[in-house]
């Protein structure tokens, strides 16, 4: 089988359990001027995936960019058909790599059990997760990861890992491995008077005039930290063992979400000691180290295109040190004093 | 060394980026990640222009302030430590026609310092390979549920 049959065979099932489900429910999002539409065989699945970017539902477009059906087994009672391929087929972000091709990308999320297949070339994906309950958390958090960074670079648009937080008239990407403290600088932004753009992940348009396209507007935690956060700590509710609190700023904060603003700089966070916090220029290698890697690792397929555009971005905006203290409330503070410098500071 | 005397990047597994004096060079192989500095950068751009150390030699004798045999032995001893780390491999040279020192380009002014060639390594994101190794299927044909990692 190759993988388009595949991919009919998948989108068939889809059909079957939209038919089984009784109609589909449908929803409309704009991501970085491109519509994306959402086609769910019932309503289970409409709510935690599309939560994290509630903020971004449009009414429907009558020639979407990108249409997504989504659908699980146990509600609809329809499984995903057999997958034609060994254990031994799945490369290490799960991608189907034996049924890749140009057109074609099929990756396996093994911690969400959850598959995505996207045909690049009709702009039409499909998700499927076997069950809902529980739900992962990873996938409320960051909903269709993989189909919106495949099909946003053919776009021209990536997918980073880094959180973003600024104004409408500029803002800032905070790059860096997990634990780095991205997510916490943009926490600590969260509801203030810095908006927020994400904690994880964001779309980045490079180019002279590089851009930031927040899409999930979810924050994320362990509870151990939730006193760092004072302004989230009425809205954590319970948070089951072994997982993070998991935020959702559309809903809490939803004045201080932002769709996209110009990148004026690339910080690079690291931990001080003692409570001030402060920014310094940093070499641009330092902030293509912090942002290239992790992204590159985590995206299936990501590649020489991707870390091109990502060199191109940081050698356009600033780079600089964000050194954290303990004191967090000062941090919306001082990144709104770094992005009131002059913009020739930034190069 | 023995064998071809051309070098490559290692790719596809190997991608480079050189970005304000500095090469990072990304294995999506195995997770590491690399910061190159010093004259290890010329001699990055040589490989991407050709590979052949010989010529990578020359050119920076030609443009850095340094003895000849102190340029030639940290070439080498760069190009074998990038080698033992996977990130460039050896190359069919082809038909390389010797060096030409009239090809090599003429430094006008005095030349610059020589800094030895530096390689740093990065391993601290390597867990993001090694998150989802798949390799039981259950009755469905489907991966077997893992358990997320730990937290961190």
């Amino acid at each position: 089988m190759d993988p388009l049959s595949f991919f009919e065979a998948a989108h068939e099932a889809y059909r079957q359990a939209e038919r089984a489900a009784g109609g589909p429910a449908e929803r409309s999002l704009r991501v970085a001027g491109h519509t994306v539409h959402l086609r769910f065989a019932g309503p289970v699945l409409v709510r935690p995936m599309t939560r994290a970017f509630a903020h971004l539902v449009s009414g429907p477009a009558v020639e979407p960019g990108l249409t997504v059906h989504l659908w699980d087994s146990v509600s609809t009672g329809v499984p995903m058909p057999p997958p034609p391929w060994g254990s031994g087929a799945y490369g290490a972000r799960g991608e189907v790599v034996s049924f890749l091709n140009e057109r074609i990308h099929i990756t396996y999320n093994v911690l969400a059990c959850s598959l995505s297949l996207i045909d690049l070339e009709r702009g039409l994906a499909l998700y499927w997760i076997p069950e809902t309950d529980p739900f992962p958390m990873s996938e409320s958090a960051g909903p269709l990861r993989t189909v919106l960074y495949r099909w946003m670079r053919s776009r021209g648009l990536y997918l980073v890992h880094a959180a973003a937080v600024g104004r409408p008239d500029g803002g800032v990407l905070i790059a860096g491995r997990s634990g780095s403290g991205k997510s916490t600088v943009a926490l600590a932004c969260a509801g203030s008077r810095i908006g927020y753009a994400g904690d994880d992940h964001c779309l980045l348009e490079a180019g002279l005039s590089p851009s930031v396209y927040g899409v999930y507007a979810t924050g994320r935690h362990h509870p151990v930290d939730a006193p760092r956060f004072p302004r989230l700590a009425r809205y954590a509710g319970t948070i089951p063992p072994g997982e993070k609190a998991l935020y959702f700023m559309n809903e809490i904060f939803p004045d201080k979400v932002l769709r996209s603003f110009p990148l004026r700089s690339v910080l690079v966070p690291r931990w001080a000691k003692g409570p001030g916090s402060s920014i310094h220029p940093a070499p641009r290698g330092a902030a293509l180290r912090a942002l290239a890697p992790s992204t590159l690792f985590q995206m299936p397929g990501a590649g020489t295109e991707d870390f091109g555009a990502l060199a191109a971005t940081v050698r356009e905006a600033g780079a600089f040190y964000l050194d954290i203290g303990s004191d967090l409330e000062a941090l919306p503070d001082l990144i709104a004093g770094h992005l009131d410098a002059p913009a020739g500071a930034f190069r | 060394m023995s064998g071809p005397r051309i070098f490559r990047i290692n790719g596809p597994a190997v991608i480079c980026e050189i970005i304000e004096g500095e090469a990072i060079l990304v294995n999506r192989d195995n997770g590491h990640y690399f910061s190159v500095s010093g004259a290890g950068v010329d001699i990055l751009r040589g490989l991407m222009s050709g590979g052949d150390p010989e010529r990578i030699t020359a050119d920076l004798a030609v443009r850095r302030e340094a003895p000849a045999a102190r340029i030639e032995s940290a070439v080498r001893d760069f190009l074998t430590e990038l080698e033992k780390e996977k990130l460039i491999v050896r190359a069919d040279g082809g038909n390389t026609p010797p060096l030409d020192p009239g090809q090599l380009p003429k430094v006008s002014g005095s030349k610059t310092p020589f800094e030895p060639p530096r390689l740093q390594k990065f391993t601290d994101v390597e867990d993001l390979l090694k998150l989802d190794p798949i390799h039981e299927v259950d009755k469905t044909g489907w991966p077997s549920p893992k358990a997320p990692p730990p937290s961190g």
